[in-house]
């Protein structure tokens, strides 16, 4: 059974803002499926309606077979969520926040206790129980406020945002926990900008925009949009200046964009032979030069015809 | 429903937690209530301090539903705790009545005051409280919808404080809720029998017999109570919601 479906949403708000504009979803019990795109996609729209706080305005949607709409009770035991900007208050602490999250699931003290020990434990906010949240940086503070899902048992675990505050290897560290819940046979929908964050986690990725879902599948499904095309990166000195027979010469090979306050020229080439061409004419003329593989951003670049800011 | 219990109290619990490490701010919610009381004793006697004392208890118990419109617009626009508990096993009654008995376990310590008050002014029968806790617990039933209502409408934090005050003062002080009811004209008395705490306020002068201006009576009072309370419940289903449209 899949843990979520969604057919055919629309959400407009009062104001007549549509934000979702038909959105048809379908995610795997047991999969970490994400949903990527710029602020303003419709992500948090499409999860609140998911997560029965919200009322679409047409469409449906279930979880694990339940419609969140008529049948909202039993969608509610089966789910937890973190909410995007939301926060824990300053004057409690790490305890208080996770082990009454616990008990809201309605576990008793013994096992509220045992959950909350536990993971506090694995997001290394042990030795800070007992301190004021006020007293943690918002890093940890955001551990906490995460923290109050995943003590939860739910089967589904939605994520809004989850890594937004944290460090590097705080996030590698929550990456890590989220995989050994899919491990544990949970499913987990997550909603994040970080296009690293779904290159590294997903099972499954939708790419969203202006209330559209734009691309879906794998990882693998995804980048294979963009077909077979080798992105190269030239690195020159921004002392000098790109002349333009260098740039008549480079159109000749592929596709590119100058960046000039970095000193980048980004070249998409589909032909392996003027791929060797480029190469030969970088070294030629000294400068550096990275290969990369195609990346979501990519993508995103093709099917919306644009740079889109995901990065705040 | 053990696991309705145990949310409700984890939500009281989590509530009073922050109130209870702020020893200052939980002082000044006790003192609150009492600071009309005392104005009232001064420029009125010894009367004026028991129909202080009487309002001081009204409002201390009755206010704490409204005064849960302030966490209400927190919790759903600042911390996000709504649309946490919305999408959890918690329900809608749950929290408000977790939310409004966090409130009303707060006012315990003014209602003892004024219960020990009372009797050094005027020695009553022991027993009287139970009728006159009965009334108190009906007008923080009453009112509780309209702290929800304002909870559920109000989307700026900044707002909400002056609105739960303003409301405040019109149930507290446009209403005889601190002074006998005959103090004001009779044209305008039937006015304030539209304001629902004026029949709170007279129901407990009845009961500890304080009044000399018994107004609709008991019975008269009571019903008003009943369809106050009907109204605002009604406006409060319509208005306020768990989930957002």
């Amino acid at each position: 059974m899949d843990a979520v479906v969604t057919r055919d949403l629309v959400k407009i708000y009062k104001g007549g803002v549509k934000a979702l504009d038909g959105v048809s979803i379908s995610v795997g019990e047991g999969e970490i499926a994400c949903l990527l795109g710029p602020n303003g996609a419709g992500k948090t729209t499409l999860v609140r309606i998911i997560a029965t706080q919200l009322l679409p305005t047409s469409g449906e949607a279930y979880v694990f077979g339940y419609n969140v709409i008529d049948e909202s009770n039993k969608v509610r035991e089966l789910i937890s969520v973190s909410p995007q900007e939301g926060r824990v208050y300053l004057t409690t602490t790490p305890w208080d926040e996770v082990y009454f999250a616990a008990r809201i699931r309605g576990f008793n003290r013994g096992e509220a206790r045992r959950r909350t020990e536990e993971v506090l434990k694995r997001l290394d906010l042990w030795e800070y129980r007992n301190k004021k949240n006020l007293e943690l940086s918002g890093g940890m503070r955001q551990k906490v406020y995460i923290g109050r899902v995943l003590v939860s048992d739910a089967r589904l675990l939605i994520l809004d945002e989850p890594t937004i505050g944290l460090d590097p290897i705080a996030r590698r560290n929550l990456w890590r926990y989220i995989r050994e819940l899919k491990n544990e046979g949970r499913t987990i929908l997550l909603t994040t900008h970080y296009m690293e964050e779904a290159e590294e986690l997903a099972d499954r990725i939708y790419l969203i925009n202006h209330g559209r879902i734009l691309a879906s599948g794998s990882l693998d499904e995804v980048l294979s949009i963009i077909g077979r095309k080798y992105v190269i990166q030239l690195d020159y000195s921004i002392r000098e200046t790109i002349s333009d027979s260098d740039l008549e010469y480079i159109c000749e090979l592929g596709v590119y964009s100058v960046d000039p306050n970095a000193g980048r020229i980004r070249v998409e080439v589909e032909d392996p032979d003027k791929l060797l061409k480029l190469v030969k004419y970088a070294v030629d003329r000294n400068f550096t030069l990275t290969i990369k593989q195609p990346t979501l951003e990519d993508v995103f670049i093709k099917l919306v015809g644009r740079e889109v800011e995901l990065y705040d | 429903m053990i696991k309705s219990l145990r949310r409700v109290s984890a939500l009281i619990v989590y509530l009073l937690k922050p109130l209870l490490k702020q020893p200052l701010t939980f002082l000044t919610i006790v003192v609150w209530p009492m600071v009309p009381m005392i104005f009232f004793a001064v420029f009125m006697g010894r009367e004026g301090m028991y129909y202080g004392l009487v309002g001081m208890l009204v409002t201390a118990v009755s206010f704490t539903g409204i005064y849960t419109a302030q966490d209400y617009v927190f919790n759903r626009v600042l911390v996000k705790l709504q649309d946490f508990l919305v999408a959890s096993p918690m329900k809608y009654i749950e929290y408000v009545l977790g939310e409004s008995l966090a409130q009303l376990i707060i006012s315990i310590p003014v209602v003892l005051i004024g219960y020990i008050l009372l009797y050094e002014l005027n020695p009553y029968n022991i027993l009287l409280l139970i009728p006159l806790t009965i009334v108190l617990l009906a007008g923080y039933f009453m009112l509780m919808p309209i702290g929800f209502i304002i909870g559920s409408k109000v989307d700026d934090p900044s707002r909400v404080n002056g609105i739960t005050n303003m409301v405040a003062i019109i149930l507290s002080f446009f209403a005889p809720v601190y002074y006998p009811l005959d103090y004001i004209p009779p044209w305008i008395r039937l006015i304030t029998y539209i304001i629902p705490t004026t029949h709170i306020a007279q129901l407990a002068r009845v009961i500890l017999n304080v009044t000399k201006a018994p107004g609709l009576g008991l019975f008269g009072h009571s019903i008003a109570v009943v369809i106050s309370s009907a109204i605002l419940y009604i406006i409060s289903i319509k208005v306020g919601g768990w989930r957002e449209v």
